[in-house]
């Protein structure tokens, strides 16, 4: 087997004050990742996961299970209380990039990553056409050339089947799915090695999240682009990952391949997110 | 009208302390080019917008010897210079002139003037707006970190929107330019043609914003360069075809005025004491 892309190894995040005991309670008899001494709420901790280059790893979990934290601690979005990444295409992985320089993690962002939230509002400025949203990720790498920039973001948005008369309007005046494919072309242009998606395709009716999903697929076979995917949609995960991780109460309390964990959940908490999925 | 010999103020209006602490921030200005270093703003005779900054520096380099200019425009008899140049005259009793080779300081409203500067000049900007990321980033406290970690992305995004829109950079005056490889600065209001000028000046060229409370300073020999991507080129106002209707200069800032020609258009010089020297000349040519 290759190298990992991306190690990452116990990552913690308390929100809130914290105190000696935040990790000790036992959540699952609580039912719930509230500190029961100091009120803290438990983002994750103990996270420890591998994404190997070109495959697509899932995350589930229901809401609040702390799926989205590991993913904005990834981007940089939110700080970790503790815990080391180590990415590949950063000094060959020997580093925890956790520590970086705000200037490296911006880099980090720019060129090495992309990431498509759920809500086009975080990924996108609605002020600015289109265009200039993916050109922004190119201009902040240093790119300074007008006319290579624009064959570049063309050619992203040809590949996710953008309509050709529609680069200069603003994404305040696409739907959904188009929003989407925006940010999917955004998140690529640069390159990254990386893709981080969460929950692309919440919100958006089946016949549109079945076209972008294709794309995905696509796009993970051609590119050979590395991605953690972001679902609480077994569906999704199934048709797009082979490998999967089940959060709770911000842990991993299962991971295998897709396959095995969807027909043998081990968990009960797994099995009753299985079985509540509608057929 | 106040008699020059007993005004009741301290010599050039601001109290000494004052003046110190506005020439300890020009100071460390002058250390980092192009860096906006906040200072205390006083309240003054005159509205903050009307050149309080500006003012407030030359009140204090200004010396007993010092001799003057102020223009507004490039017009040493337009409203706000004169009235600049009175309140200045009446505390201190300096010695002003229109003459842009005579003046130790030369304060300036949104133009420099054509003659070429010294290296024993000053020249002073009374700046409405020193932040040039405030077009596209509203947060005070976003600036702040995008200048601390020359964050510039955003600014060359709006550069690749004006010419994706409209095939062209738009921006007219305040042409923003980024100084000795580092921070970027709002070039006060001066128009684009006055931009280059401040690239490896042999003066130097002091910044104020009163109502904004900032100082910033292009020092002597320091290198600024207009924003431009590389294949769309910074570009100065084009006059070509165009000359001053009162002294026929061709290689000077110039200024639209309707007139009843045939084209509805006539021009003159934008800086008054360059275009009635420049007549001059070349009547003793003639």
């Amino acid at each position: 087997m290759s190298q990992p892309i991306l190690n990452v190894k116990n990552l913690k995040k308390v929100f809130g004050t914290g105190c000696g005991i935040c990790l000790k309670n036992d959540y699952f008899e609580t039912n719930d990742n509230i500190c029961s001494s100091c009120g803290s709420i438990i983002g994750c901790t103990g996270i420890n996961f591998e994404v190997y280059p070109g495959e697509i790893l899932g995350i589930v979990g229901e809401s609040g299970s702390g799926k989205s934290t590991v993913l904005n601690i990834i981007n940089y979005n939110i700080e970790a209380d503790s815990g080391e990444i180590n990415f590949s295409g950063y000094k060959n992985g020997l580093f925890n990039i956790l520590n970086l320089s705000s200037q490296e993690k911006r880099k980090m962002q720019n060129v090495h990553y992309g990431i498509v939230y759920q809500n086009p509002h975080l990924g996108l400025n609605f002020n600015i056409s289109s265009e200039g949203n993916a050109a922004e990720r190119l201009l902040m790498a240093g790119s300074r050339n007008f006319s290579s920039i624009q064959d570049k973001v063309h050619d992203y948005f040809g590949k996710v089947e953008l309509p050709v008369n529609r680069y200069k309007d603003f994404p305040k005046f696409f739907s959904g799915g188009m929003q989407q494919r925006v940010q999917i072309a955004k998140a690529l242009v640069s390159g990254p090695s990386l893709l981080l998606l969460d929950e692309p395709t919440g919100g958006l009716d089946v016949s549109v999240q079945a076209k972008i999903l294709d794309l995905i697929r696509s796009i993970s076979r051609e590119l050979k682009v590395a991605m953690i995917l972001v679902s609480h949609d077994m569906q999704v995960i199934r048709l797009l990952c082979k490998r999967i991780i089940v959060m709770k109460h911000g842990r991993i309390i299962e991971a295998g391949l897709t396959d095995r964990v969807i027909d043998d959940p081990l968990e009960s908490y797994t099995q009753t997110l299985v079985h509540s999925a509608l057929q | 009208m106040m008699n020059k010999t007993d005004y009741q103020y301290n010599f050039a209006f601001l109290d000494e302390n004052t003046k110190r602490e506005i020439r300890r921030c020009i100071i460390k200005a002058v250390c980092i080019p192009g860096f906006q270093v906040p200072f205390a703003s006083r309240e003054l005779p005159i509205f903050f917008g009307w050149g309080t900054g500006g003012l407030q520096i030359t009140l204090s380099v200004i010396g007993k010897e010092t001799v003057l200019k102020v223009i507004d425009q490039g017009d040493d008899d337009s409203v706000n210079a004169v009235n600049l140049k009175r309140l200045i005259i009446s505390t201190t009793n300096i010695k002003t002139t229109e003459d842009t080779k005579e003046a130790d300081i030369i304060q300036s409203r949104h133009r420099i003037t054509e003659d070429s500067l010294t290296e024993e000049q000053i020249y002073i900007f009374q700046v409405p707006l020193p932040e040039p990321l405030r077009k596209v980033e509203p947060k005070e406290i976003e600036t702040r970190r995008m200048h601390g970690e020359k964050d510039y992305g955003k600014m060359y995004v709006k550069l690749y929107e004006d010419i994706l829109h409209h095939g062209e950079i738009t921006i007219g005056a305040d042409y923003p330019a980024l100084v000795n490889e580092r921070y970027i600065i709002a070039t006060s209001p001066i128009p684009r043609w006055d931009v280059p000028r401040l690239n490896l000046s042999e003066n130097l060229f002091l910044f104020g914003a009163g109502r904004e409370r900032k100082i910033y300073a292009v020092p002597p020999y320091t290198k600024v360069e207009p924003l431009s991507l590389e294949d769309y080129p910074f570009r100065k106002e084009d006059f070509s075809g165009k000359e001053c209707g009162i002294c026929g200069s061709r290689d000077s800032y110039l200024n639209e005025l309707p007139s009843e020609d045939d084209n509805g258009k006539s021009y003159v010089c934008s800086d008054s004491f360059y275009c009635r020297t420049n007549k001059l000349k070349s009547k003793d040519g003639t």
